[in-house]
């Protein structure tokens, strides 16, 4: 079904020196995994565990009146109930959005928000009581979009956030966009919508939390942030730090899911201490559909000039997210539509201008490639059009215009290594592209797209000096190696990344290393599996502690030995003299030979993202340490009888600067092809209204894996994976993400792919057969053959934030930052968010 | 947050013999539902649509319902029970009804098709069954028995509206009796789902067409046309049939024919798919199968 090549940048090829990174091996979980062993969240259990079940809410917009337990209390195997009153305090991932309640106190504001939990016995019993609680509620008005949002500013459903109902609202402009835009050649200007989407983890989310004897409490959970779970436990809890441990069991699947901490989390922990019994709940899979933090639907209207030769002048992006009904990663996703717009082709001046709306749904979230794939899907649509207007073939037109390794962007990211142009050769070539693109029958095409995403977000969530990502090793006599790490193992394989960045420094094998991971008391801070940030801050963190360790080492062998430090090899479970191998001894000798010396070892390594050139406020979102690149190639069949369309064949080229573990790799590329197909031609998150006799609730059209369509083996097409890899300064052994990179390029490609197999534009993600009958139809009739969103939503964002650009001479900094925001016709600025959360 | 639950306790009876079951069901004065494949019936209960009464029949171990035959007269007896993996493994069914054959590989994914049987498929009367369609291309009856005896009713006639119909709480179907595509006719099976497994369709069209040649023409002597997803339940298209029986197959005709099926059909919107993509596609299909059928008698090949 696929085929892969590995291909290095540099002229000799991939490099030689490595002797584990870089190459295809086991994974150090692999066989718990496939023998069934694996200890996920829901497996743990303990003496005297109770289950807990949440009682929703079925209104998506409601006050709550009364809540009634009485009859839950005296039902079989009930041990007890939390309301909101048990748990005041608010939480939230941002700092800036602290707007969730473990338990609703007096409002509910989407189908499925939390009120009640009950604990019994057993888990029947629990969903018994949960069903015999009564909530009385007293409807309130509900918004379904961001129109709605913008034409209801009252009542708020948050009592914070930019204006009425605008959680968030950002207008920033590097160089002049208007000015520049007169000397474009060709300018286009599109509306695309991307819809949301969810995660659709195979495990479902779930908790269970353990009362130590001494009023501390240990929580082992499906997260892929422990520590900011963590952190969240604090502060509604309200007990030391150090008297609540959070232990993230491995993940069966995030992709951003499991990002937040959650209602079910914090009851659980309540619960437990309230009970002082050990409480579990698992999520049912309706319920992970409520949790959602998925992809946000997103429209946009972009408007880009061109030069007639196909070079980029400026680009003005306005983005609209439709936010459901909490904060959550909410305000970074606003800034993600916009942010990394510059870092794959050079943009010289831009503008961005977005609003984040609340709504009465599940709350979105980060996603895999968190905020970049909708305007990506434009960005890359855009291209294609441009092309074809301009007469220049698509692959050429990205060509002329990447970005130089080393350049900092007009919004002041700083890119590190861009292996893009390999990239696009790659594909260009493995799909036939010069030969067949443009040249299929009717029904048959190919498109073209390319992507960057960040290796690592620059900043962490909490302001703060220390570092991302942290790793201890303690080695002994045993030769054995015990890597602490606070990493998530989320089905990634990052496990297998710090423990093959071990071994490769020490020289000697995985099965030497014992890991300890993603223990809030044991482990060094990690912040958490987001972001595609574990590969390079938690591998340079374990590099650092093995190089120090591998200092000591060579130190006493040297000693031992009689030979310069500066020439022992440290390979093959061996430390040797380079100039001449039969000197020197067995890594196990080696390791006491340093015991004795030194006494007993351990050493520490950390990580800090180097500091970003961007001086100005939301310079925060999109700095990172590296960009990794991909470009992809899609074939599709269109059928015009029922606009069906099948893509058949993807080739996908990512640029990952080095491989760690080269079947990981291929894993990560395939895994993003399907997700990024998903969204392409299936997955969204839909609503419905029921109607007014049913309280005119907004509704998930589909809470189950029954409709909420995600393809299978048999849609999935033929791939070909190209692994690039232009190794990054910044990179543990040159290594950038994979994760959610390859995602991006794909539903824009499968868009372009549909336009050049029958000539209409499906100006929208996911493209469903009607669009394509449709554009079919107006294309028939003479009229635009495209399927896509009206008008962007009217908004007036302002006066944007003033930033001169690198080219201008600028410092990174606003050069009005006290006028930005404000409306001609108002002289002030409504109301911000920067002052921190809601106040209640 | 599931919305009903089974009672409290639920009795299941799991007759060996046909007699055994059609004597329950006329003794019992409660509600019983019936148990075949339970693809149908468990996921409604485990999804609260409806509630899993006091008594289940399951008549999953009456063998004798399990068969595929051909009968003297020509026409295909299928026993209720057998599975879609039954009429993909039929050598008979996939000579002499295809575009069964067909729909059978198309239906749910590999798991359901081994439990799902093609009788439960006829009485749970989804619109959008797949296996339906076919049948009413065929000329389907159906055999229903009960205590008292047997009576045969023409698929078409069998649903009252959605997921209704004729057959009496004491009635069992006992028989799906099908006409053989004929010698030198033509079947046409199309799916329209949105994924390759595990689907469920937006439209599922079937039809046989005997299409002869009178010297460059070719002259359409009959069509049977079945479809799905359309209406309140699947439909045998008799309008549209009637005009194109015994006419030279033309361009013109099918552009009537693709017509008045649109307007034989009643789509609606819903969490699938909307009406106007249905009726649209639902005329594309026939007109597909039509202008195949013209080109085959063309090059004067047969069969598909």
């Amino acid at each position: 079904m696929s085929d892969y090549s590995l291909e290095g940048q540099s002229p000799g090829g991939r490099r030689q020196d490595l002797k584990l990174i870089g190459k295809a091996y086991r994974r150090v979980d692999g066989p718990a995994k496939v023998t069934g062993q694996t200890v996920f969240a829901d497996d743990y259990t303990a003496p005297r565990m109770v289950f807990m079940k949440l009682k929703r809410s079925h209104l998506p917009h409601a006050r709550i009146v009364g809540i009634d337990v009485e009859k839950a209390l005296a039902m079989s195997g009930v041990v007890g109930v939390l309301t909101g009153r048990d748990m005041p305090d608010t939480f939230g991932i941002l700092p800036v959005s602290q707007d969730e309640h473990a338990l609703c106190p007096d409002v509910v504001r989407f189908v499925g928000d939390p009120v009640v939990a009950v604990a019994a016995l057993t888990e029947d019993e629990a969903e018994e009581a949960m069903r015999a609680i009564v909530v009385d509620y007293e409807p309130l008005p509900t918004i379904g979009s961001v129109q709605e949002a913008l034409n209801t500013p009252e009542p708020r459903l948050h009592e914070y956030g930019d204006e009425g109902n605008v959680h968030k609202r950002i207008t920033m402009e590097f160089g002049d966009v208007e000015a520049a835009l007169k000397d474009a050649d060709l300018i286009l200007e599109d509306d695309f919508f991307y819809e949301g989407n969810t995660h659709l983890p195979m495990e479902q989310h779930a908790t269970v939390a353990v009362p130590e004897p001494d009023g501390k409490v240990t929580l082992y959970s499906s997260t892929q942030t422990p520590h900011y779970l963590h952190k969240a436990l604090t502060k509604v809890l309200g007990l030391k730090a150090s008297h609540i441990r959070v232990i993230a069991a491995p993940n069966g699947g995030g992709f951003g899911g499991k990002s937040d901490p959650f209602n079910h989390e914090i009851c659980a922990a309540k619960m437990a201490l309230k009970l002082g019994r050990p409480v579990k709940i698992t999520l049912t899979r309706e319920e992970v559909f409520y949790c959602h933090r998925g992809r946000h639907p997103v429209q946009m209207h972009m408007k880009t000039g061109f030069t007639k030769d196909g070079r980029l002048v400026a680009q003005h992006l306005q983005t609209a997210l439709d936010g459901g009904a909490y904060g959550s990663y909410g305000v970074a996703s606003t800034y993600y539509t916009g942010a990394l717009q510059t870092v794959t082709y050079k943009l010289p001046k831009y503008r961005f201008d977005s609003i984040r709306c609340f709504t009465n749904k599940p709350p979105c979230g980060p996603k895999r490639g968190h905020g970049t794939p909708q305007p990506r899907f434009g960005w890359e649509v855009q291209l294609d059009k441009a092309a074809h207007a301009l007469g220049l073939d698509p692959a050429q037109l990205r060509l002329k215009n990447l970005v130089e390794p080393g350049e900092v962007t007009a919004n002041w990211l700083k890119v590190g290594s861009i292996g893009l142009r390999k990239c696009i050769e790659a594909v260009v070539e493995g799909s036939g592209w010069n030969e067949r693109y443009g040249k299929l029958p009717f029904g048959r095409g190919l498109g073209l797209a390319c992507s960057s995403y960040l290796t690592g977000a620059g900043l962490p969530i909490y302001w703060n000096h220390m570092p991302h990502s942290g790793a201890q090793l303690k080695l002994d006599r045993s030769g054995g190696v015990a890597l602490f790490c606070g990493e998530t193992e989320i089905g990634q394989g990052s496990d297998t990344v710090i423990a093959a960045c071990v071994a490769e420094v020490l020289g000697i094998g995985l099965d030497d290393i014992r890991l300890c991971v993603a223990d809030t008391d044991l482990t060094p801070v990690d912040l958490g599996s987001y972001s595609s940030r574990v590969t390079i801050m938690a591998g340079n963190a374990s590099i650092q502690a093995a190089e120090r360790a591998k200092e000591l080492i060579a130190e006493a062998v040297a000693q031992r030995l009689d030979v310069p430090k500066g020439r022992l090899v440290f390979a093959d479970h061996r430390v040797f003299d380079a100039g001449d191998p039969e000197t020197g001894m067995s890594w196990q000798e080696a390791v006491q030979c340093a015991e004795s010396l030194h006494g007993t070892l351990g050493t520490t390594g950390s990580y800090t993202p180097p500091r970003s050139p961007g001086r100005y406020r939301g310079a925060g979102v999109g700095p990172s340490p590296a960009y990794s690149y991909s470009a992809c190639v899609v074939e599709v069949e269109v059928d015009p009888d029922t606009g069906l369309m099948r893509v058949e064949h993807v080739w996908m080229a990512h640029d990952v600067g080095q491989c760690i573990n080269a079947a990981s790799v291929m894993g990560q590329i395939e895994g993003s092809i399907y997700m990024g197909l998903a969204e392409a031609v299936m997955e969204e998150s839909a609503f419905k209204r029921l109607p007014k006799n049913r309280s005119a609730a907004l509704v998930h059209k589909i809470p189950s894996m029954l409709d909420y369509k995600s393809p299978t083996f048999l849609d999935m097409p033929k791939m070909s994976s190209y692994v690039i890899e232009d190794p990054d300064p910044n990179g543990p052994f040159g290594a950038k993400e994979v994760g959610q990179g390859p995602l991006l390029p794909m539903p824009p490609a499968v868009a372009n792919a549909v336009f050049d197999a029958v000539g209409v534009r499906v100006d929208q993600v996911p493209i469903h057969p009607h669009m394509i009958l449709d554009a079919l139809a107006a294309k028939a009739k003479g009229r635009p053959p495209r399927f896509g969103p009206g008008a962007f939503p009217a908004f007036d964002f302002g006066t944007p934030l003033k930033v001169p650009t690198p080219d201008e001479g600028g410092d990174g900094k606003a050069t009005n930052p006290e006028e930005a925001g404000i409306r001609k016709d108002q002289g002030t600025m409504p109301e911000t968010s920067n002052t921190g959360g809601p106040r209640r | 947050m599931r919305g009903t639950r089974a009672a409290a306790r639920t009795e299941v009876f799991s007759p060996h013999s046909l007699e055994a079951a059609v004597q329950l069901l006329a003794e019992v004065k409660e509600p019983v539902r019936i148990l075949a494949g339970g693809t149908d019936l468990m996921v409604e209960v485990e999804t609260g649509r409806s509630e899993l009464p006091g008594l289940v029949l399951d008549i999953s171990r009456i063998r004798d319902l399990r068969f595929v035959d051909e009968g003297d007269e020509g026409a295909i007896h299928i026993g209720p029970l057998v599975t879609f993996a039954d009429v993909r493994r039929s050598a008979l069914l996939r000579e002499k009804a295809p575009a069964l054959w067909q729909a059978a590989g198309l239906v749910g994914g590999e798991q359901i098709r081994n439990a799902a049987t093609l009788g439960g498929n006829i009485m749970n009367a989804s619109p959008a069954a797949d296996g339906i369609p076919p049948l009413l291309a065929a000329e389907t009856h159906v055999v229903l028995t009960s205590s008292e005896g047997s009576r045969r009713i023409p698929l078409f006639s069998f649903f009252k509206g959605y997921r209704t119909t004729v057959a009496k709480p004491e009635e069992l179907l006992t028989e799906i009796v099908l006409q053989p595509l004929a010698e030198g006719a033509h079947a046409y099976f199309r799916k329209v789902a949105p994924r390759r497994a595990q689907a469920i369709s937006k439209v599922v069209f079937a039809g046989r067409i005997h299409v002869a040649r009178d010297g460059a023409a070719a002259v359409l002597k009959t069509a049977r046309l079945g479809i799905g997803a359309v209406a309140p339940h699947a439909l045998r298209l008799f309008e549209t049939e009637r005009l194109l029986g015994a006419q030279v197959l033309t361009p013109r005709l099918i552009e009537d024919a693709v017509r008045t099926l649109r307007s034989e059909i009643a789509p609606i919107d819903d969490v699938r798919s909307t009406a106007d993509y249905r009726r649209a596609v639902a005329g594309n299909m026939l007109r597909a199968f039509l202008m195949a059928g013209l080109t085959r008698s063309e090059s004067g090949k047969a069969g598909f």
